[in-house]
């Protein structure tokens, strides 16, 4: 009962995570194209605009915080592995959970260090210090969420160390992820039909294009 | 608590937290805040809206998501690859030619990701089997493969040279035009050994006759030469308009990814398949190093808070040694570091501490950037613990081992070494361009 409950949890966890993290790339297009707007708008119409700037930064902030947890999802963000990887599984579970225990503490102060902020420019309408000067609660707000699902995401993890270190096994089997647990049971809900996971996308991929297919594997990878 | 101490703290504290394996952004933040709190109570926790603010409301940092997405559109459409193809048109004929577009393609692929990881990985999967499939000394192809790569870094645009420029508030125009001599010393004496090796033992890189290779003919030679010459243009025309001061950095990594997605389209390699990809990496590979960029700075604000700039200069000053030195020791220092940290910490956690000491000694700190890049270049690939080794372990087929790849770097990080004491002897290599043209 409670492995289900805490399968449940953490598939919940890391699906939110992931759709998060796959929403916020569509969001890279428009900061091209607005800062390349930008200098056509300055040497082709000769009327360069005040906005670009601040949207453009909003953006960047958008993009960077919000998919730090799925880069901890994928394990992308960057550790010094040397002992790491030569010590058993158990012993690894032990380090993840002090480790996390370390992020998570810095995680926390951002959110509530975010959140203050948050409130006190929705109090004070702070504004960016440029031209336009857009309120800036909006960011702080995203930058209180981008913890929260960092924060989240950790959880999740640390459930899954702990479970191993007491049970010695895994909380989910090879054959079913968290996320392809949770995804079962919301596909019903939420199924979009061009959706595919990182898998089958990557051997699409390599159906697609065989000369390249390699590096972008590999590009995926790091 | 002296700044003797807390320093000494802090390291071990880091030591313990990077043997554990903690991701490295986040434990820097979660040390410094927890020795911190010990130090200065809960007052110290204002570092860190301050610290989000100059790190996301930062126009020069904003470079990174283009350049990385500019060289994900790029690579993943195939242009690399044509790159690639087109140099072999060009010196197919000379021995060694593969090694030798090795390093000058993997050099531009590598300055296109802008991320040595990324650099090194996405050229050896370009250039490593055609190598190896034509004969070449698998300790050759290897050391190529991880010179060019690694060069990236100090090949503009680079992601590392922006975040120098961004935590020293120096000029990214500069740090680009200076790093560029160093960069074509590296790439010409790199060359020149590779030649050097391959007269001197024909049989470690067979010519393209020996092995019946034939070389494309007619639409296919067309498009060969289409598509390198124009994926050069772009990058030429991205660092142009820099140079030229039509655009900002930040704009020109913008221009840069619409340069892509046009050539894309034109030689009809686009895909939405293939910029959904290249986004979603790019915004993997950004949140990864903001998060990192956000970490190591709310540690070094709090270290520099404490008074660590001070120490160290009273230390350098205090050594009584000339000032090169001091700056041997900086380098020296980095060069350890980089066996168990990667580029972008690096440059985080050192820039901000040594470069006013390299000023306050009488140095540019251009110069002392540029030099900072070249050491990192050396340091990630040097045995045994230089973590670049590991991503080229990583993708080398079956059979090579670690000792293969340590002897194949070797000679190539001697010859980087060689740059990197040239460009400390001769400051007026690295800061002539700049001056010439910016003034």
């Amino acid at each position: 009962m409670i492995e289900h409950i805490l399968q449940a949890y953490c598939g919940f966890v890391r699906y939110t995570v992931r759709l998060i993290g796959r929403t916020v790339p569509v969001l890279l297009p428009l900061l091209a194209g607005l800062v390349a707007f930008e200098v056509f708008a300055r040497y082709i119409l000769g009327s360069p605009t005040i906005w670009v700037y601040d949207t453009s930064l909003f953006l960047f902030g958008y993009i960077s915080s919000l998919g730090g947890a799925y880069a901890q999802q994928k394990k992308a963000h960057i550790n010094v592995d040397i002992i790491y990887l030569k010590v058993p599984k158990f012993v690894r579970c032990l380090f993840n959970l002090v480790t996390i225990i370390l992020a998570v503490g810095f995680l926390v102060l951002l959110a509530k260090m975010s959140f203050e902020k948050f409130t006190e420019s929705m109090q004070y309408h702070y504004r960016t210090k440029s031209e336009w000067g857009p309120e800036v609660y909006h960011f702080w707000l995203m930058m209180t969420v981008s913890a929260v699902i960092f924060i989240a995401e950790y959880s999740a993890e640390f459930i899954e160390n702990l479970f191993y270190v007491f049970t010695r096994r895994a909380l989910f089997s090879k054959k079913s992820t968290a996320t392809e647990v949770t995804e079962k049971t919301l596909s019903s809900l939420q199924h979009e039909p061009g959706e595919e996971s990182d898998d089958s996308v990557k051997s699409s991929f390599k159906k697609d294009k065989p000369s390249c297919s390699d590096s972008q594997l590999l590009l995926d990878k790091i | 608590m002296q700044i003797e101490l807390l320093t000494a703290i802090l390291l071990l504290c880091i030591l313990v937290a990077f043997a554990l394996g903690a991701q490295v952004g986040l434990a820097l933040a979660g040390i410094a805040m927890g020795v911190g709190y010990l130090v200065w109570g809960d007052a110290l926790f204002n570092v860190i809206p301050s610290t989000v603010e100059g790190t996301y409301f930062n126009f020069i940092l904003l470079a990174i998501p283009l350049y990385i997405y500019m060289g994900q559109i790029l690579t993943r459409s195939g242009i690399g690859d044509a790159m690639f193809n087109a140099s072999q048109l060009i010196i197919g004929r000379v021995r060694g030619s593969l090694a030798i577009s090795v390093v000058g393609v993997c050099s531009m692929i590598g300055a296109m990701v802008g991320i040595i990881g990324a650099g090194i990985m996405t050229s050896s999967s370009i250039a490593l089997k055609p190598m190896l499939e034509r004969g070449y000394d698998k300790r050759l192809a290897l050391g190529v493969i991880m010179a060019g790569g690694s060069l990236g870094i100090l090949i503009p645009p680079s992601i590392p040279m922006i975040m120098f420029a961004a935590a020293t508030q120096n000029s990214v125009g500069r740090m680009f035009l200076a790093a560029m001599i160093p960069a074509l010393i590296a790439v010409v004496l790199i060359i020149s050994y590779v030649v050097l090796t391959c007269k001197l033992n024909p049989g470690k890189a067979p010519l393209d006759v020996e092995n019946d290779i034939q070389v494309p003919k007619g639409y296919e030679l067309f498009k060969t030469i289409r598509d390198g010459l124009s994926s050069f243009l772009l990058i030429v025309a991205v660092l142009g308009s820099i140079i030229m001061g039509i655009a900002t950095p930040t704009e020109s990594g913008a221009i840069g990814v619409v340069g892509a997605i046009i050539l894309a389209i034109l030689f009809k390699r686009f895909k939405p398949s293939i910029m959904m990809k290249a986004g979603l990496q790019t915004s993997i590979l950004v949140s990864v190093a903001m998060w990192i960029i956000l970490g190591a700075s709310v540690f070094s604000n709090f270290h520099l808070l404490m008074g660590v700039q001070s120490m160290v200069a009273g230390f350098a000053t205090g050594l009584d040694v000339p000032p090169l030195v001091v700056i041997i020791m900086f380098q020296v220092i980095m060069l350890l570091l980089g066996f168990i940290i990667d580029e972008f910490i690096i440059v985080l956690m050192c820039a901000p501490i040594f470069t006013p000491v390299a000023v306050a000694l009488g140095y540019d700190p251009i110069w002392f950037g540029v030099l900072m890049i070249l050491n990192i270049v050396i340091a990630v690939q040097t045995p045994p613990y230089g973590f670049a080794l590991f991503y080229l372990k990583g993708i080398a087929p079956k059979g090579i081992t670690m000792m293969d790849i340590y002897k194949s770097v070797t000679p190539f990080i001697l010859v980087q070494l060689l740059v990197l004491i040239i460009c400390m002897l001769f400051p007026d290599l690295v800061l002539w361009l700049p001056n010439k043209v910016m003034g």
